[in-house]
């Protein structure tokens, strides 16, 4: 008897240590990336609000200014005129883009020979830097010898100024932002159909359904989870719109394609008013997060 | 017949949009192939008359440009190991080790994949200036210039990204059940586990892991512009918009350096799509 209870109290006290190794070796094995996100995410988000109160060029001391900050935000015509930059350029790419990815998705799900080297080329332009696709087409743009420009001049369209022109220059921006982003979600789409369970095809073509019925029915509403985060996707990196305004037209012309990232950096780095960029950095911080959470509500309305 | 004539169609379109794709990048590789003349010269045509390789050697000897590459491998490198190690550790904790608080911790690393790092520059920068005990500074972070220009500064923000936890945690939670109970028993530690069992089950995770941080790193262009100051620190993103600055842009030099800064990422890609579409096989317990 004596044996038994003996052993059985040695089994206790060997699982009790094993599970305070297991929660020990938790919390540390997760302790360099919390320290890393503490360090790089969550402080700084703090950090911003309060920075965002101050006026500050990083040599002088800090200076405290109120709300100083945010009334040159709501008042200044370019400050402005650069939010409603990034609210255009989010709501024109966000539908056109999940649209594109997701009809590229269902051209390109059908295993046909050759199908993966298609997959791979409509990708290509997601693996180029920002720099890279913004250097391409700021040469394809060009007005006299750019390939765009050309290929319309020969078929009897004039040449137009597709960077130089104030009412086109953001939506040809915009352009080449689709088309380096659409490739991303397309694969995101891909495999998200790839899950589609072969039997409710089956089940809705013994009801009579055609090829529209059953994308109607059956494709879409399972595509609804991943919809939404392509949908949310796009509208966050819209609004972080940087390297192709850098590289293009420098926010020109006439303020035109200037997004909020961009007078974030103009102000914070090259006129060091790390206050008042800080109160731009918060508020489209806050903007971003609030239209997140309207997206999500407007497309998953029900409570789960 | 009806279906032979769908997927000719079905071909076609795909051809078509293949090429509104690509034709960005070809016309890129066209113009790195032309002399001056060609470049210049109407009408255009897509094939050089006279193709040579020179301009990538005028690229290459220009002055820095090895050093930019050099940089951004150094970067991208530094990153994906501390993105990969850090990941899948922490990854593997939130998926198999029973810790408490681990779902909260969880749900807050997922609400962190909103947060855009643009928005966020301006505290970081001063972060890594104020940085104690680096680059001149003293204990309290003042006096030098920290993390500025330095390969840390680089490298550590955003090494590591709220995805990458939460691809290694999806990929482990698939493992099956009580892997490590056996390992445990036979008196393996917690960190042996994950480092002689976890690692090695993970490898497609890794490379897939591995090669999209590597990309991202390689891609980088807005923190690199604000963290570096000196010429030899730049990476080549920031090396090929230089090559805008002068008055008139030397159309040649910068599609031919623009080239040279994508092949490697095109390389990786396809070296690395046999991992993407390789299925995960599990050996189970051995």
């Amino acid at each position: 008897m004596r044996i038994k209870e003996k052993t059985k109290e040695k089994r206790r006290r060997l699982l009790i240590g094993f599970r305070k190794a297991e929660i020990r070796a938790g919390y540390l094995f997760i302790l360099p990336a919390m320290l890393l996100f503490s360090l790089f995410l969550w402080l700084p988000i703090v950090t911003t609000f309060f920075l965002s109160f101050t006026r500050w060029d990083i040599v002088s001391p800090l200076q405290w200014a109120g709300v100083q900050n945010y009334q040159r935000l709501f008042n200044d015509e370019i400050l402005l005129k650069s939010f409603l930059n990034t609210a255009v350029f989010a709501a024109g790419t966000v539908i056109p883009g999940t649209v594109i990815s997701l009809l590229l998705a269902l051209l390109v799900r059908k295993k046909i020979p050759g199908i993966t080297v298609f997959r791979a080329c409509y990708y290509v332009p997601v693996l180029m830097s920002w720099v890279a696709v913004s250097l391409i087409w700021l040469w394809l743009y060009e007005s006299q010898l750019g390939l765009l420009n050309q290929f319309l001049q020969q078929v009897g369209i004039p040449q137009q100024s597709w960077l130089g022109d104030p009412k086109r220059a953001l939506l040809s921006i915009m352009v080449v932002c689709l088309w380096q982003g659409v490739g991303w979600d397309m694969l995101i789409f891909l495999a998200a159909l790839q899950g589609v369970p072969e039997v409710l095809y089956e089940a809705a073509k013994i009801d009579g359904a055609n090829v529209w019925h059953c994308f109607w029915h059956v494709t879409l509403p399972w595509l609804r989870p991943v919809t939404l985060f392509v949908v949310v996707g796009y509208f966050i990196w819209a609004c972080r719109m940087f390297t192709p305004v850098y590289t293009m037209t420098r926010g020109g012309p006439l303020y035109s394609t200037s997004t909020v990232v961009y007078q974030i950096y103009m102000y914070g780095f090259t006129r060091l008013r790390m206050g008042l960029a800080s109160a731009m950095s918060f508020v489209l911080f806050a903007f971003i997060f609030v239209a997140s959470l309207i997206i999500v509500r407007i497309m998953e309305p029900t409570e789960r | 017949m009806n279906t032979i004539l769908i997927r000719l169609c079905h071909y076609v379109v795909l051809l078509i949009i293949a090429i509104i794709m690509l034709m960005p990048f070809i016309w890129m590789v066209s113009t790195s192939l032309k002399p001056d003349v060609e470049i210049f010269s109407l009408p255009l045509r897509l094939l050089p008359k006279t193709p040579r390789l020179s301009n990538f050697t005028d690229v290459i000897s220009a002055a820095n440009f090895p050093r930019y590459l050099a940089n951004s491998f150094i970067v991208a490198t530094g990153k994906t190991i501390l993105e990969l190690f850090f990941a899948s550790l922490a990854g593997y904790a939130l998926a198999r080790l029973r810790f408490p608080g681990r779902q909260y911790i969880f749900l807050l690393i997922l609400a962190s994949f909103m947060i855009p790092y643009e928005v966020l520059v301006i505290p970081i920068f001063i972060l890594v200036k104020r940085m104690p005990l680096a680059g001149g500074n003293n204990i309290f972070g003042q006096g030098g210039t920290g993390g500025i220009d330095t390969y840390w500064g680089l490298i550590m923000p955003g090494a590591l990204s709220p995805i990458g936890v939460f691809l290694c945690r999806q990929f482990f939670k698939a493992l099956p059940f009580s892997l490590e109970d056996a390992a445990r028993i036979d008196g393996s530690s917690e960190f042996g586990i994950y480092w002689r069992i976890m690692l090695p089950l993970s490898k497609p995770l890794l490379a897939v892991l591995g090669i999209l941080t590597f990309i991202r790193g390689w891609n980088e262009f807005m923190w690199p512009l604000l963290i570096t100051r000196s010429t030899k620190m730049k990476t080549i993103q920031l090396g090929l918009a230089t090559f805008l600055t002068r008055d008139t842009i030397n159309w040649r030099l910068l599609m031919t350096a623009c080239l040279i800064s994508v092949i490697p990422m095109i390389l990786i890609y396809l070296l690395g799509l046999k991992y993407f579409t390789k299925g995960i096989a599990f050996t189970g317990q051995k």
